[in-house]
């Protein structure tokens, strides 16, 4: 009977709900959290991290980037002429991590050519701008006449409306006179004999619009030809390609002019006032 | 200044009162002094009342002389031509013309007539900062007025003066006032005797893409310009308006357009203008072509101006030519503010030693003028008060955030120690908020109400014993409830700034727009994942299954395979069941594995 009564309680017991539950009891975040926080190797850590004089160091710092980029920069002609009238361009390609409508605005220093040193840029379409919003930035601007030659530091910076600035850098030349250069005389010694044709070759760069280079002469007079001849880029006379800045002329020696070195003046004048004059020499025997 | 300004109106008011004299030659609509002229005004329908920018000014506003300088030259033909000339003295600036104007063949009363006169004057204008004031002193030299069939009226000797002001607030925007013949000059033409009528001519000028202008463009520009003016011909009150347009182009071409709506005779004539211009160094050449009102021709004029940076009537003194001219070089550009003496860096957000939830933090300050400011090595924008604010990301936990200025030779660091802490939104926290607002604050509001009922039943002299022991023992288990749920909250907010150090430190990750039900409880994978973070054990790669229930992309697979490479957890069997809730048995077993227990 004894044994029935115990074994009656050890069901009874194993089967109330309440034992039942102590065995299964699980354990909450709350506990975990509590357990860990107390943990010798975390409470060291959490002080560190609470602790201001221990810890902000040089590895600390964000280098998280939000600031605006310039991807290209340039002016249009890198070379200009002081002469107030041929339109510089300056273009800039901008971006921003949050999109182009974060962008605040875009502005160039021209102090280096005697303008304003925080210039706007667009992108409006207008003013020179090709397109509306397309992230490139365009100002238009020319050169006084007060600009003294060389080259000219420009800097554009783009500031976004989360208050990062980014900078960027370009070149642009002030040159006034007409560059000569890839002189070619052939051949270089000729006979006196109204028969050989010379050509002479030169290529001019002229600063700003090649459209403004208003003459290219050689003065051919110690060859017996007038003094103001005239070199041609239209691809004729000589002229291999039209338009590639590279000017030809063709002429022949006279009879009778005296062997050795001839002189011959090159001058190159533009619209804006600008001279370039080069010296050639042709050998005749 | 004030007062200054005060007077001045309060002389144009007085004399702007409608003239009744007679006139034969006003009657027609002309002006026996009548001085305007230049192609490029004309070319802009003769609105330049308000513009200042070159001496062809000199023609409209007596106070616009103050603004400019140089010589004019504009002709039509030899009966019709204008010159001027504008210079300076410390005093002020001084002005000069002749004027010469013809009209030949206009009709009155069907009847051909012709008009000319010739007249000078001599201006002076100075300014008090923005605003200008001038008067000129006119002379009419002779008058001749011819009609057919009837011998010409020849005038005698006339004087009269014009009175003007303009105010230039702003570097692209100009108004102007002017009075002409104020003391309305009396003369005789033939044996009539004459009046010069007096008018009243206002005006404005805007350079839209001019320097701090809105729409500010260096190689463009636009000009607006109107001009209205009132005046008597006769006994007729009669209204003129001129209205202008220029567009430059790279600062050395122009184009003009204008209109003008213009009383002449017996009618109000509208006309239209065109205009060219050609700017080279301080020289321009304009030409301009309308409908002359009068003759109802088409003229043209042609003016050559000059408008060097100073001009002066006697040789300058070495200090009065750089003054003027340094003032006239000076003036495109943009005035800097005045410069205060403060220091090169000066941080306003955020102060040393700074606790935030935010991933982003907005860092601001001041620096000198002229000075350059970085965050982090990175440049920041700087407004023209010298203030900057740029958002800084952070990273969680600590941040040092280092802002430099540099001006010249001289530079200032400053740092600020940030701390970016986990934001944890705990599940049960609204609960519990919400328990306390019914359970307390609104059972304490109850509580309240009920004893103040109490109260007035026992001084109406009732018996609220009862009622009273009743809301006793009430307000004791409300005092009891009340320390148990703060008490609830207080562990509540413990535990929460527990989780936001273990989220800061990365042990726990949480989701900073989910709930994180702290009651909850945890399964064996989450423990083991935030046991082996906190005892910053090196986590391998998984690329296969850890057991058959943790494949290889379970999330709490890399952290399973590190407890159980280095046997901290001992699994019998092919599963480890990391989503089942862990037990107090197994959790302690897990605890002195880790070594967070002994």
């Amino acid at each position: 009977m004894k044994k029935l009564i115990l074994f009656f309680f050890i069901i009874l017991f194993s089967l109330n709900p309440v034992f039942a539950e102590e065995e299964k009891k699980l354990m909450t975040r709350a506990e975990v959290i509590d357990k860990l926080s107390t943990a010798d190797f975390l409470k060291k850590k959490i002080g560190d991290l609470l602790n201001w004089s221990v810890g902000y160091d040089i590895t600390k710092i964000n280098r998280t980037n939000l600031a605006p980029t310039i991807s290209f920069l340039k002016a249009t002609p890198v070379v200009a002429p002081p002469d107030n009238r041929t339109v510089v361009s300056l273009s800039a390609k901008v971006d921003d991590p949050s999109g182009l409508d974060n962008i605040r605005g875009v502005r160039a220093d021209l102090s280096s050519i005697k303008k304003l040193p925080n210039t706007i840029l667009v992108d409006n379409g207008l003013w020179g701008d090709a397109k509306s919003g397309d992230g490139i930035y365009t100002l238009q601007t020319n050169i006084g006449y007060d600009v003294t030659g060389g080259p000219k530091d420009i800097a554009v910076a783009v500031a976004n409306k989360s208050g990062w600035v980014a900078v960027g850098r370009t070149e642009l030349n002030v040159e006034l006179n007409p560059i000569i250069s890839e002189e070619k005389i052939i051949p270089q010694i000729v006979p006196a004999d109204g028969k050989t044709i010379v050509s002479i070759s030169v290529k001019i760069n002229n600063p700003g619009r090649k459209e403004d280079l208003k003459d290219v002469t050689i003065d051919l007079s110690e060859v017996g030809l007038g003094s103001k001849i005239g070199l041609r880029d239209d691809g004729t006379g000589g002229d291999k390609l039209a338009g590639d800045r590279v000017f030809t002329v063709e002429f022949r020696v006279r009879p009778g002019i005296n062997s050795g070195p001839k002189k011959l003046v090159l001058t190159a004048v533009n619209v804006s006032g600008g001279k370039g004059v080069k010296d050639l020499e042709l050998g005749v025997q | 200044m004030k007062n200054n300004i005060k007077i001045i109106f309060f002389i144009f008011i007085v004399l702007v009162m409608p003239s009744m004299a007679f006139s034969a030659v006003s009657e027609i609509g002309l002006d026996g002094l009548d001085q305007t002229g230049g192609a490029r005004p004309l070319g802009m329908g003769g609105a330049y009342t308000a513009v200042t920018d070159d001496i062809n000014c000199l023609f409209y506003n007596p106070a616009s002389i103050a603004f400019t300088r140089g010589l004019t030259a504009s002709i039509k033909d030899a009966k019709n031509f204008a010159l001027g000339a504008g210079y300076q003295t410390r005093a002020g600036n001084f002005g000069l013309g002749i004027v010469y104007k013809n009209y030949e063949g206009f009709e009155t009363e069907a009847i051909k007539s012709s008009y000319e006169h010739s007249i000078a004057f001599l201006s002076y204008g100075n300014r008090i900062d923005q605003i200008a004031f001038g008067v000129s002193l006119k002379t009419l030299f002779s008058q001749r007025l011819s009609v057919t069939g009837n011998p010409a009226l020849v005038s005698t000797n006339g004087y009269d003066a014009d009175a003007g002001i303009l105010w230039q607030p702003v570097n692209f925007a100009s108004i102007g006032l002017v009075l002409h013949n104020i003391s309305e000059g009396k003369y005789t033409l033939g044996t009539t005797n004459e009046t010069f009528p007096r008018s009243t001519r206002g005006g404005i000028s805007l350079n839209l893409l001019e320097t701090d202008s809105v729409f500010y463009n260096d190689f463009y520009g636009i000009k607006l310009s109107f001009d209205s003016e009132s005046k008597n011909a006769g006994n007729i009150a009669i209204q003129n308006s001129f209205y202008g347009i220029e567009f430059s182009y790279g600062g050395w071409l122009y184009l003009r357009l204008g209109a003008a709506s213009i009383y002449t005779i017996d009618r109000t004539a509208s006309l239209t203008s065109f205009g060219l211009g050609y700017k080279f160094g301080y020289g321009q050449i304009d030409f301009s072509s309308h409908m002359d009102p009068f003759t109802e021709s088409q003229i043209s004029y042609l003016s050559l101006d000059y408008t060097p940076p100073a001009l002066f009537f006697f040789p300058p003194s070495p200090e009065e030519k750089e003054y003027y001219i340094e003032e006239q070089q000076a003036a495109p550009e943009a005035t800097p503010p005045k410069e205060e003496i403060k220091e090169l860096l000066k941080v306003i957000f955020p102060n040393d030693d700074h606790s935030t939830y935010d991933e982003v933090i907005a860092v601001s300050g001041e620096v000198r003028q002229g000075a350059t400011a970085f965050i982090n090595g990175v440049e920041v924008y700087i407004s023209n008060g010298g203030r900057f604010s740029a958002l800084q990301p952070l990273n969680p936990g600590k941040n040092l955030i280092e802002i430099e200025a540099r001006l010249k030779d001289e530079k200032k660091v400053m740092s600020r120690k940030v701390l970016r802490k986990a934001k944890v939104l705990i599940a049960e926290e609204e609960g519990l908020n919400k328990k306390i607002v019914d359970e307390v604050l609104n059972k304490e509001a109850e509580l309240v109400k009920r004893t103040e009922e109490l109260s007035k039943k026992k001084a109406e002299g009732l018996d609220v014993s009862l009622e009273e022991q009743k809301l006793q023992e009430e307000r004791s288990k409300y005092e009891v409830k009340k320390t148990s749920l703060y008490a609830e909250k207080n562990k509540l907010e413990e535990r929460k700034e527990k989780v936001e150090n273990l989220a800061t430190l990365g042990v726990i990750e949480v989701s900073p727009d989910k709930k994180f039900e702290i009651e909850a409880p945890i399964t064996r994978g989450e423990i083991l994942t935030w046991l082996v973070k906190a005892a910053a054990l090196p986590v391998p790669k998984v690329s296969e299954a850890v057991f058959s229930d943790v494949p290889a992309n379970h999330k709490y697979a890399p952290y399973i395979k590190a407890a159980v490479d280095l046997k901290l957890v001992i699994v019998s069997g092919d599963k480890f069941r990391p989503d089942e809730p862990v037990t107090e048995q197994e959790g302690q077993e897990f605890f002195r594995a880790f070594g967070v227990i002994q």
